[in-house]
């Protein structure tokens, strides 16, 4: 697909502006009716999906000829969250914003607009095969000390993919060591990809680069046929969504289980494989990391295109799945939660496939940290909102964002990882 | 007069509202320049002027600078809200755009029972604000996402909670309203300092007819930066919905009664329509017909083709259809009114349903339209996402809009839709709303339109319905306010000298420019 095979659906905008706001159904309040980062933060219709929408059937239409650093601003300053895509199909089943949004990234990426900040990253990535340009050496620093398969020398049942956040970020070191430990001892063959393991690609897709995710998309799914093994798991959202709903896109099903960490630990909790015995006497709010929850939503690769039926009615051949953020991960984490003793969970009023975006995805955290921030800092006030002590997530990238939007603006404010709190109740 | 933002206007408008705040980036404009919504199917064309600039003030004073910048370098300018249809773009050159998104305050004062708003806040972000007070805006047709304080100052306010909530110019207790001189001026008992916001019009004349007249000026008038609006009662709890997208599940309202209605003819519809405004029971009311059904209904356009040949919503629904919603503050209250309405129904030959007919989705539909005003964005739109009206659109007593109205745009669409020049929707897809418990309603007929489709002619149906309605001496819009088009001519004298003394420079860029040069 290109952006020209859009131009059917961005000529369908109704121009309601729903895309702006939490669903009118589920809003329970102004302060936290805004449903998109971008045009929340930037106000101009320009960065909400719907001006997206109309920037690219400008483009379309040849009205905009030239490729500027304002039109990759209005376009790059958005998470690439989705929530306006859950809005909008609601209503409007002509247009899918965020694959309009998609095809606009890679679309000025074509052309030479290029946002120097991603620029590095992908530099980096295609040197290191990590989104920080680190070395690959280091990659599995995290590992030292575990006991734990390479898979490229013994077959393993679970290939565990932690992630570049993961493997770079020392403070997420004990975590992914603790949930690797306890698979092991609720008796999972894990193992992990060794010095092959890389970068999933999904951000780099995301700032439009689509070439990466198809190479690291190949490259996984090699590994895995290899392995053997039956079951992928990350225990970051960035790289589940990228694995469920991307890879599809590129052409690249795995031939594999694809779960997350806190789906596993879910199910090893039901079936009695593992014991949470200690009281964790708190009250928590939980975070539905976008790429987890409605950008989890498993994809489907769509090939098609818009025809004439009947007159005066357009519709895509063969029907386009719709996607509204459902069947992503929104229970599993919070049953794990409700099963550790004396947390008490509350809901935000952004939740599962309308919960408010941490601000760090679709490039906005590498280039546009500001709005990144400030969208980080939102969320933690919604979290205070509910009288929570803390909010609990399910991706290190989410958890880096609010930590450290926190620590700059001086805030205070407990973020744990739902594995932290399973560690706490294990006496880990 | 220049053709785009002189230099130093730019600098006194970053200078105003802060650099972060203006832009004059053609990418940015572009997005301002286009337009969907009722306007755009009649036209066939999405583009509109590009305005020069686009501002977000904060507040009244910086709207206060905006004006006096624009007076100072002869540009126009044009407030927006939500900017739900193409009325709210630039309408002619060197235009700036007040995107007024900024300007969100809502307070609700519960002992009084009004609301303050400013100009952006959607109706259904009050409505929330007012329910957990037991009170509620007017929720004006266009939708929760529409303006409050848009459709009450500046276009035509009228809905399905309009039976019991009225129209919403008739709710504006108070207004702040910057004019086109700059100065800003206070109606109502805001005049008086101290006094609060919820004294109609204040001593003195009201104002309220020449600061929008019949419909509104759509930003002819200057900006509107604060409003008070009656609120009506709620009875509770505050509504809760949760579930999945699309269609989600609602609770249930307790003490309220939801029902579709059908009726075997006009006649008795209209007759029905006289009996239950004069009960004065009704608190939501909704007329759609089976197009505008199966559109909210189905989830893409393949399920909709497929609703349609099978045909069981064209049976029910193919010469229309009312929702009827009543809430009561006891059960001994609302099983009156039921008794009432079942009643009226039964003498007219009507047949009540339950919303359940077509399973939970249409219970959905019914529920979240009923309280939130919610579906318009789809039912009006999909599947062809173009909606041009078909003329006339009325606001008239129950009498005048079946048998004039509703009968012209019925043949012009038929006609047409015969030729495949708009979508063959079973015809009647006439939307109606009962206005105060009165014996006015107000009816606009949805005709919908694939621009893409090349034997497509929106604006044709528009054309044949005007020009019908002007042989039979009735106005093609809003029948009331010209009546005939002599009176037609005469109110838009009026309205163009009351536009001369607001804006004798021609400063605003509203609809109001053939009245101006009329009066």
């Amino acid at each position: 697909m290109s952006l020209s095979d859009y131009h059917y659906e961005v000529s369908h905008c109704h121009r309601c502006s729903y895309c702006k706001h939490m669903p009118f159904q589920l809003m329970k309040s102004q302060r936290f009716s805004a449903g998109c980062p971008s045009v929340a933060y930037r106000n101009f219709h320009s960065y909400s999906a719907g001006g997206k929408v109309i920037l690219a059937l400008s483009i379309l239409e040849g009205r905009v000829k030239e490729y500027t650093e304002t039109m990759a601003d209005i376009v790059f300053e958005c998470t690439m969250c989705g929530a306006c895509q859950v809005k909008c199909r609601t209503y409007n089943y002509n247009l899918n914003v965020l694959e309009v949004m998609q095809e606009l990234r890679i679309h000025l990426i074509e052309n030479g607009q290029l946002i120097p900040e991603h620029l590095m990253v992908i530099e980096g990535l295609k040197r290191e095969d990590n989104v920080f340009g680190e070395p690959k050496a280091d990659r599995n620093k995290w590992l030292e000390g575990l006991n734990v398969k390479d898979i490229n020398n013994e077959k393993a049942d679970v290939l565990f993919h932690p992630g570049c956040r993961v493997c770079y970020d020392g403070e997420f070191w004990d975590n992914a060591r603790g949930a690797v430990t306890i698979l092991q001892e609720a008796g999972v063959d894990v193992g992990t990809a060794g010095k092959e393991d890389s970068c999933c690609g999904g951000r780099a897709y995301e700032m439009g680069f689509r070439g990466e995710l198809v190479n690291y998309a190949e490259a996984l799914a090699s590994r895995i046929k290899a392995s053997g093994a039956t079951k992928l798991v990350t225990p970051c959202a960035d790289c589940y969504g990228t694995f469920k709903a991307l890879f599809p896109l590129v052409g690249q099903k795995l031939d594999v289980e694809i779960l997350h960490i806190t789906e596993y630990l879910d199910r090893l909790i039901k079936e009695g494989k593992i014991k949470l015995e200690n009281e964790v006497p708190m009250k928590i709010t939980y975070h539905d990391p976008c790429k987890l929850g409605r950008k989890g939503e498993p994809g489907i690769l769509w090939e098609g295109e818009y025809k004439r039926v009947e007159p005066h009615i357009f519709a895509a051949v063969p029907e386009k799945p719709i996607k509204l953020g459902l069947n992503g991960c929104y229970d599993p984490p919070r049953d794990v939660l409700k099963a550790i003793p004396g947390v008490e969970l509350v809901e935000m009023e952004r939740n599962r496939a309308h919960s408010w975006c941490c601000g760090s995805g679709g490039g906005a955290l590498e280039a546009f940290e500001d709005f990144s921030t400030w969208t980080a800092l939102e969320r933690v006030e919604e979290a205070k909102s509910t009288g929570a002590e803390a909010m609990v997530t399910a991706c290190p990238w989410c958890e880096r964002n609010f930590r450290d939007a926190l620590e700059e603006n001086d805030q205070k404010y407990e973020v744990y990882d739902v594995v932290d709190l399973v560690r706490k109740s294990m006496g880990r | 007069m220049p053709l785009s933002m002189p230099e130093e206007a730019y600098e006194e408008l970053k200078k105003a509202v802060g650099e972060r705040n203006v832009s004059i980036e053609p990418e940015v404009l572009e997005t301002y320049s286009y337009m969907n919504g009722l306007a755009q199917g009649g036209v066939g064309f999405h583009w509109c002027r590009l305005p020069i600039g686009v501002v977000l003030p904060g507040t009244t004073e910086e709207v206060q600078k905006i004006v006096g910048i624009c007076r100072k370098y002869k540009l126009k300018f044009k407030a927006h809200s939500s900017a739900w249809i193409g009325m709210a773009m630039a309408m002619t050159g060197n235009v700036i755009i007040l995107d007024m998104r900024r300007m969100d305050k809502l307070e609700i004062n519960d002992r009084d029972g009004y609301l303050v708003t400013e100009s952006f806040p959607p109706a259904g972000v009050a409505q929330i604000e007012a329910m957990k007070k037991g009170l509620q805006p007017h929720l004006v047709g266009a939708g929760p996402n529409a303006s409050n304080l848009a459709s009450a100052t500046s276009m035509q306010g009228t809905g399905g909670t309009s039976v019991r909530t009225s129209m919403n110019e008739r709710n504006v207790l108070a207004v702040e309203w910057v004019l086109p001189n700059g100065e800003v001026l206070r109606l109502g008992s805001l005049n008086s300092p101290g006094a609060g916001w919820f004294c109609g019009d204040g001593p003195g004349p009201s104002l309220r007819g020449m600061m929008r007249g019949a419909v509104g000026q759509v930003g002819g008038n200057g900006v509107f930066t604060r409003v008070a609006l009656k609120l009506y009662p709620w009875y509770g709890p505050e509504y809760r919905c949760g579930g999945e997208p699309p269609f989600y599940d609602s609770e249930e309202v307790p003490d309220s009664y939801l029902r579709y209605v059908v009726w075997d003819s006009h006649d008795n519809e209209a007759e029905a329509l006289y009996k239950l405004g004069e009960a004065e029971i009704i608190d939501y009311n909704n007329r759609w017909a089976a197009g505008a059904f199966t559109s909210g209904i189905t989830t893409s356009n393949q399920e909709y083709l497929e609703a349609e040949a099978a045909g069981e919503y064209k049976e029910k629904f193919g010469n229309g259809f009312w929702t009827f919603f009543m809430h009561a503050p006891s059960e001994r209250a609302i099983a009156h009114r039921i008794k009432v309405f079942e009643k009226i129904i039964a003498d007219t030959n009507g047949e009540i349903l339950d919303t359940m007919i077509f399973g939970k989705r249409s219970y959905e539909l019914a529920l979240q339209n009923a309280v939130r005003a919610i579906w318009i964005a789809k039912a009006a739109y999909m599947p062809t996402s173009h909606n041009t009206g078909s003329m006339p659109m009325a606001y008239e007593n129950i009498d005048q809009c079946f048998k004039h109205a509703l009968p012209i745009s019925l043949k012009a669409k038929e006609t047409y839709a015969r030729q495949d020049k708009i979508l063959n929707e079973g015809v009647d897809n006439c939307y109606v709303c009962m206005d105060e418990d009165s014996h006015y309603i107000h009816i606009e007929h949805a005709c919908l339109v694939e621009p893409w489709e090349p034997e497509a002619e929106p604006s044709a149906v528009a054309m044949a319905g005007m020009i019908e309605a002007l042989a039979r001496g009735i106005g093609p819009i809003y029948m009331s306010f010209p009546g005939s088009p002599r009176d037609m001519m005469r109110y838009m004298i009026y309205m163009g000298r009351i536009q001369n003394m607001i804006d004798p420079d021609s400063i605003t860029d509203g609809m109001s420019a053939i009245s101006k040069i009329i009066g």
